[in-house]
């Protein structure tokens, strides 16, 4: 099986299955646009991307690599975050730090589906909160004044769905 | 699930930090790294309520959530007053945001928030100005910065008139206009606003798809340039509304319409609607139904929809609308028409069963319909029919096999429950509107344990449920639903721990304008905060509980009291003073004002009776006790 090496921002080299690095939009981008061929032993640099979560990543994908491709959600459809597979979940019981890097290396390497899994999982712990609970969460510090609070809490009132 | 991020985030905080470095005291914010656009994307994943909350999380969330990306599908509510300053804080909530709903307190007597400040001198007021500078509600709607797509205005004819002018095409991007017009509460403003004021208004508008006058203060001149013009929702009162509908005919695709006198619904059939899909149609007055020894022209009826070969949409509203239209809406329709509502109608069944010709209905509600002989239309045949609504009309089709291809149904409470579990067995969302003319206690006791029957069955909705007629102990397990929807409901604490037992399978819960009645409740907590944490309590994850912000936690006392509805609905009225000088959006003109007067006037009457019964009462006591 073919395989390419890519390099995380800390110099570790992961020697990857074409077909799962190709999962990422960005990389297989690279690869049409560099014209890099396969068993070439050119390195692809990922200077946004630490080992530990690039492995991370690599476990993702190397689980996902079977999926379909995702069809475009429609938009007028109700978006659930509830559908989050089992597999998924427990792969994303993870610290903090390490769940908003995966966001982040999700997003740099385009990688839509790490990315829908992530964002939902953030999204279900904002769910159901008050704005102290989603503070507490997320270790957010409060910039508000009590008086601009009250004009946000008014704002609130004011504004309804269409 | 999220609790435990924090002592995790710590730990690994720890490891990682050089270890020279001062301790802090706060924990590292990792959410703050993503950059906005992820941000949008999670907000995105979110229901409207619940982004309520994180607009007050931090300056952050807060500007992101008021960007015009969130702001463009958010509707303002705006009670102010034209001519006088709009403040700061409100231009900037405005300023990105797609829709307005503003109700001009300056239209009723003594209704403008004091803390207003006038723009400019009024017209009645010489000599120098007392406004300090600042720019004018109206100035500010005008400015023709304002992204505002739709805009909803609740005012005198003659302010709207007066302040919005010519100036509607300085809302660049409008494209839907709905205007509701209210009567003058008093001589000074009748004769300020509205005999005073030029009567002849041109609305002229590029770009405007969706117009709406609402009149409930008789009629108001105007002509219309709206070349756009797709949809048009009118009270037909004079030749000024007839002119409109002719003019713009041919280009409508939606036409909501009232008519005041039967020549405007004669005249109007006369028209050819080509382009017309959807169909809203009433006459207005005493619904009688027609004199049968009227003729009526069908063939003008009938020409009226084949002139609309695309209708798909129709809704008759009272007698004289529907027996003109039905039957031509049947014969012709019926090779494009897909969705029919009739309310407030009695039918002969002769007329009633025109309506099996619609072969491709694939929705149908019928709302206080009554078939006057002959009974129920039995085992319809409707192939493509997945939505049903019946709303007390129990007479009009019999729940029988034809129905069995409807999935989404519902319905006011009557005996035919345990039939529906019976025949309707595909349904997978249905809704019980417990809140019907009719005790509904008795049906719940006798017919709420067949629902396990509709296996197929994944949303049940429930509406109007009280603490005399609430069906938990009436239940057995429904382990098919995932979603309940308690919408108007008074749900009991006490009831919270029977609810996992019967559906064990739900993934979310949703309270919609519910009370939840409590008996206690402890100090020093909001109450509907600590309900819920209950309730959520009784629903653990991955279920969700929602909450609506319509919704409340409210002690038992008060809420027996709410039942009892004579007293409630009086105390109501009382402790509103007079609430029919309200601008109510939904205050119907003056018949709506006449019948909550009456409604007064018959409450008070009661509640006199009521207490010299209970004066007699202690007086024959006493007497008795003399005795």
């Amino acid at each position: 099986m073919p395989t390419i090496k890519l390099q995380s921002s800390d110099g570790e080299v992961f020697d990857t299955d074409v077909q799962i690095a190709k999962c990422s939009g960005t990389i297989k981008t690279m690869l049409e646009d560099l014209g890099m061929d396969e068993g070439d032993d050119e390195v692809v640099p990922l200077p946004n991307v630490n080992s530990a979560i690039l492995r991370k990543v690599l476990q993702w994908a190397t689980f996902h690599k079977d999926d379909p491709i995702p069809v475009e959600d429609d938009d007028s459809k109700e978006k659930r975050t509830d559908d989050i597979s089992s597999w998924d979940a427990d792969f994303l019981k993870v610290d903090q730090g390490t769940l908003f890097e995966l966001i982040l290396a999700a997003n740099y390497l385009d990688i839509k589906g790490l990315l829908d899994v992530t964002c939902k999982t953030v999204a279900n712990m904002i769910k159901g909160k008050t704005p102290e609970e989603i503070r507490k969460t997320f270790n957010i510090k409060n910039d508000f004044t009590p008086a601009e609070e009250e004009q946000v809490r008014k704002e609130n009132e004011w504004c309804e769905e269409k | 699930m999220a609790e435990e991020y924090g002592p995790v985030a710590k730990k690994r905080r720890i490891e990682i930090v050089e270890s020279s470095e001062e301790e802090e005291d706060e924990l590292e914010c990792f959410i703050d790294l993503l950059p906005d656009e992820i941000l949008i994307d999670i907000f995105e994943l979110l229901r409207f309520e619940e982004r309520k909350p994180c607009a007050l999380v931090c300056h952050r969330w807060h500007l992101i959530l008021r960007s015009n990306y969130f702001m463009s599908r958010t509707q303002c509510i705006l009670y102010h007053c034209f001519g006088m300053l709009i403040e700061p804080a409100r231009q900037r909530l405005l300023s990105n945001c797609g829709h307005i709903y503003f109700s001009d307190s300056g239209s009723v007597p003594g209704a403008t928030d004091k803390d207003l400040v006038p723009a400019h001198k009024g017209h009645d007021q010489p000599g120098p100005s007392s406004a300090k500078p600042g720019i004018s509600l109206e100035d500010f709607l005008f400015s023709g910065k304002l992204p505002l797509r739709s805009f909803t205005v609740t005012a005198l004819c003659g302010r709207i008139i007066t302040f919005v002018g010519g100036r509607l095409e300085q809302m660049p991007q409008l494209e839907e206009l709905v205007m509701n017009i209210v009567p003058p509460q008093d001589e000074e403003s009748k004769v300020k606003w509205v005999d005073e004021v030029d009567p002849l208004w041109t609305i002229k508008h590029p770009r405007l798809r969706s117009l709406s006058v609402l009149l409930y203060a008789g009629p108001m001149s105007y002509t219309l340039e709206l070349p756009q013009l797709r949809k048009l929702t009118i009270e037909v009162d004079t030749d000024n509304e007839l002119n409109a509908l002719i003019k713009y005919s041919e280009q409508l695709d939606e036409l909501w319409v009232l008519f005041y006198f039967s020549r405007a619904m004669e005249q109007t059939l006369t028209y050819p609607f080509p382009a017309l899909k959807k169909l809203n149609m009433k006459r207005y007055g005493a619904n009688d139904p027609p004199d049968p020894n009227t003729r009526v022209d069908d063939a003008s009826a009938e020409r009226f929809v084949k002139s609309a070969p695309l209708l798909e949409d129709v809704t008759l509203r009272c007698n004289i609308a529907t027996t003109r239209m039905l039957r031509a809406v049947c014969l012709i329709g019926h090779r494009s028409i897909t969705r029919l509502t009739l309310l407030d109608v009695v039918l002969p069944r002769s007329l009633f069963a025109f309506i099996t010709e619609l072969k491709k209905l694939e929705f149908l509600k019928l709302k206080k319909c009554e078939v006057e002989d002959g009974g129920p239309l039995r085992e319809v045949d409707f192939p493509r029919l997945k939505q049903l609504i019946l709303i007390n009309s129990g007479t009009c089709i019999r729940i029988d096999r034809g129905l069995s291809n409807v999935t989404h149904f519902k319905y006011s409470m009557d005996p035919k429950l345990s039939k529906i579990c019976h025949h309707m067995v595909q349904l997978e969302d249905f809704e019980i509107k417990l809140r019907t003319k009719y005790p509904v206690a008795d049906y719940v006791r006798d017919h709420f344990h067949s629902l396990p029957n509709l296996g197929q069955l994944q949303t049940f909705r429930l509406s109007g449920m009280k603490t005399v007629n609430r069906p938990w102990d009436f239940c057995r397990p429904m382990p098919a639903i995932e979603h309940l929807v308690l919408r108007k409901c008074h749900l009991v604490r006490g009831d919270f721990s029977k609810l996992p037992k019967l559906f064990p399978s739900l993934r979310l819960l949703e309270l919609q304008e519910t009370h939840i009645a409590y008996k206690r409740c402890p100090a020093g907590v909001d109450p509907l905060v600590h309900f819920h944490g209950r309730l959520k309590q009784f629903f653990p994850p991955p279920c969700r509980v929602v909450v609506d912000s319509s919704s409340c936690a409210t002690p038992l006392a008060t809420v027996l009291e709410m039942e009892d509805e004579f007293r409630w609905h009086l105390n109501q009225v009382r402790q509103a003073g007079l609430i029919i000088k309200q601008l109510h959006p939904k205050a119907k003109k003056r018949r709506e004002a006449a019948r909550l007067r009456a409604l007064i006037g018959k409450l008070e009457q009661a509640e006199q009776d009521e207490q010299e019964a209970l004066k007699k009462q202690t007086k024959n006591e006493g007497d008795q006790k003399e005795t």
